[in-house]
């Protein structure tokens, strides 16, 4: 296999992957040979070379965060019924439950229930505005399956995309816009600029990396083609589900779950939308082909913009019409992978100025308090 | 899914043929997890029967990845489930046992769930336990939705279990369907007896419950007719012992019926 050699890549700049140096051809073996191994070469590089979509994990980690705290604010005045000492009702299926985490939470008081149950939603809060993330990301990560999962048949589909996209997205770079790890670090930056020891301690202190970049480059790497990977297998086989289905095929599947009360949170909305065939037709076959499409509709830039907005369009119709808003935002917090670099640094560039006055509040009411929490920038 | 064009604070140029080498096993094994996942998804196929299913849903299960996109498909739910509760309480001053009226308890929740667009998930338990328990009794023979008419108070619903086997004819319910129905039986009795206790007062000391459906109404009919105008086709159930919570569980059933009955 040919080596990369590092000239070529200071003389190609950051943003290109390496690619070997082509041997002599002299024939079209060894021409496919050479295109198969730069071909390896890229693939590899992409891997290695930089973390990818640092915009949308960080994106999908602030509304994966909100989906979290929503799901645990609803259901607050419930606690105990739908997770905790009253939801002894459902023992007969909690006892058989695959998710260690219920450990933690099963023999709790109603005291002691409701503090975990606040600090789990403290470090949701904390996880969206992005405080030490790789520690937070994970304690909210159990202390929310410890909750939701105690509960479990009351679950739905968007606690399992949650999970899945959680649990991937742990092994990824999500703080690196948007956070207070992040504007740590440039702080830290600014005022170091490059002095100091660079141990350890200093590296937690700083959310500076702590593993080595190829190392780190490939787990989070691989972590969102994992994500998705899983993203397009739920997009496809709920599609391919859906074809099998009379009345998919007839265009009016979408009319009989929206008649049930419990997906009808608004009666006059949804007999708005079902009033007119066409407009039950249309979304019934869209909801079908967006979703069996999308993995290929990815694959163009202009086609992915149309492929997203539906998915969104869908997403927001089912969390209003459907009153399923937690499984929407999961879905649409991980589709926020799919979006380029690019559309975020010019919505960046557009929004940013604009929110100026908001950012500068916030950073004035919030900067005191970060500096006084544990590890804070004023914590030595 | 693309990165910055400028390169992030990640980039390196570190490629030794060792580091390749970690991130091609780490990619394999990330194939191997998703191609795990896909077989686990898929409608039932050749590839899951090879890998064998007790083994796939135990990587599945224990590895947290337990997913199911076969959301309001092949066909869509059309049936609106419904759940009547009543009990015997026992008066602790004056040990006189009542019987008390039904209570419609998939109705209160309606009520209390409409313009919630973020509904509780409590909300949901009724109507996904009488979804359950229809499931099964659309299984279930003759002789054997005549035997969960029966009562089981002093008798254990294990005795309705072995019942309901021995009446299993060809095409009837079978045993997942029977163990599912005790399950859901038990579930529903102990909901109901939190349910009645925080309802009528008193102590509970056997429960009865309805389950029943309405069918939503063809598309054609979509804009005279309301599935809640269709009437309701209720299965019978005998008494059940009660299952009392514990104090905090109780007081938790109060607070739920305190808010539904507001």
């Amino acid at each position: 296999m040919t080596v990369i050699r590092e000239p070529d890549l200071a003389t190609r700049g950051a943003e290109e992957p390496a690619v070997p140096q082509s041997r002599p051809s002299n024939s079209v073996t060894n021409r496919l040979l050479d295109d198969a191994v730069e071909q390896v070469s890229r693939f590899e590089a992409w891997f290695l070379h930089d973390k990818r979509a640092l915009h949308g994990l960080s994106l999908s980690r602030i509304l994966a965060g909100f989906a979290v705290l929503g799901m645990l604010v609803t259901n607050f005045s419930y606690r105990s019924i739908t997770f905790g000492a009253g939801s002894s009702w459902m023992q007969p299926i909690q006892q058989g439950t695959a998710f260690f985490e219920t450990k933690l939470v099963e023999n709790l008081g109603a005291t002691a229930f409701t503090l975990f149950y606040l600090l789990a939603m403290l470090l949701a809060v904390l996880y969206i505005v992005g405080w030490r993330t790789k520690i937070v990301g994970p304690l909210m990560l159990i202390g929310w399956i410890a909750i939701i999962e105690s509960g479990a048949f009351l679950g739905d589909q968007g606690d399992n995309v949650l999970r899945v996209g959680l649990i991937l997205i742990m092994f990824a770079e999500t703080s690196e816009h948007w956070s207070f790890d992040a504007r740590r670090r440039r702080k830290a930056a600014a005022q170091a600029s490059g002095s100091g020891p660079a141990n350890l301690l200093h590296n937690i202190r700083h959310s500076r990396a702590l593993l080595p970049a190829w190392f780190s480059n490939t787990v989070h790497n691989l972590a969102l083609v994992a994500l998705a990977f899983q993203l397009v297998l739920i997009y496809i086989s709920a599609g391919m589900f859906k074809t099998q289905g009379p009345l998919w095929q007839h265009g009016t599947a979408l009319y009989y779950p929206l008649q049930l009360p419990q997906y009808e949170p608004i009666p006059w909305l949804t007999d708005l939308f079902t009033h007119y065939g066409v407009v039950v037709g249309i979304s019934t076959y869209m909801a079908v082909f967006i979703q069996l499409f999308f993995a290929p509709l990815l694959l163009n830039r202009i086609t992915r913009r149309i492929a997203l907005t539906f998915v969104i369009l869908l997403h927001l119709g089912i969390a209003v019409l459907m009153a399923l808003p937690w499984f929407s935002l999961a879905m649409v917090a991980f589709d926020a992978i799919f979006v380029s670099a690019s559309t975020y640094i010019a919505m960046e560039r557009w929004l940013g100025p604009r929110l100026d006055p908001v950012k500068t509040l916030f950073w004035d009411v919030t900067d005191p308090i970060v500096d006084r929490l544990p590890f804070g920038s004023r914590s030595r | 899914m693309t990165d910055s064009p400028a390169g992030s604070r990640h980039s390196t140029t570190e490629f030794r043929a060792s580091r390749r080498t970690f991130a091609w096993i780490l990619g394999l094994l990330i194939a191997v997890h998703s191609f795990l996942v896909l077989l686990w998804v898929a409608p039932v196929n050749p590839m899951r029967d090879a890998v064998g299913n007790e083994r796939l849903t135990t990587y599945i299960n224990k590895g947290h990845f337990e997913q199911s996109w076969s959301v309001f498909a092949p066909t869509p739910r059309r049936l609106s489930d419904t759940i009547r509760l009543r009990a015997l309480v026992k008066d602790p001053k004056t040990g006189q046992v009542s019987r008390t009226e039904w209570v419609d308890v998939t109705a209160l929740v309606t009520r209390k769930i409409k313009y919630d667009i973020t509904p509780p998930r409590v909300e949901e338990a009724t109507r996904r336990l009488g979804s359950r328990i229809n499931a099964a009794m659309f299984k279930f023979n003759q002789d054997q939705k005549l035997l969960v008419q029966g009562s089981y108070i002093t008798t254990s619903t294990d005795e309705l279990a072995k019942a309901m086997l021995a009446a299993k004819g060809t095409g009837a319910g079978d045993v997942a369907e029977i163990n599912a129905y005790i399950l859901y039986d038990e579930m529903l009795t102990r909901f109901a007896s939190m349910y009645t206790e925080a309802t009528f007062g008193g102590k509970v000391t056997q429960i009865q419950y309805k389950v029943g459906y309405q069918a939503v109404p063809p598309y054609a009919q979509r804009n005279t007719v309301k599935v809640s105008d269709v009437r309701v086709t209720n299965w019978d159930f005998g008494w059940r012992k009660a299952i009392p919570g514990t104090k905090d569980a109780q007081r938790a059933f109060d607070g739920y019926v305190e808010g539904l009955e507001e």
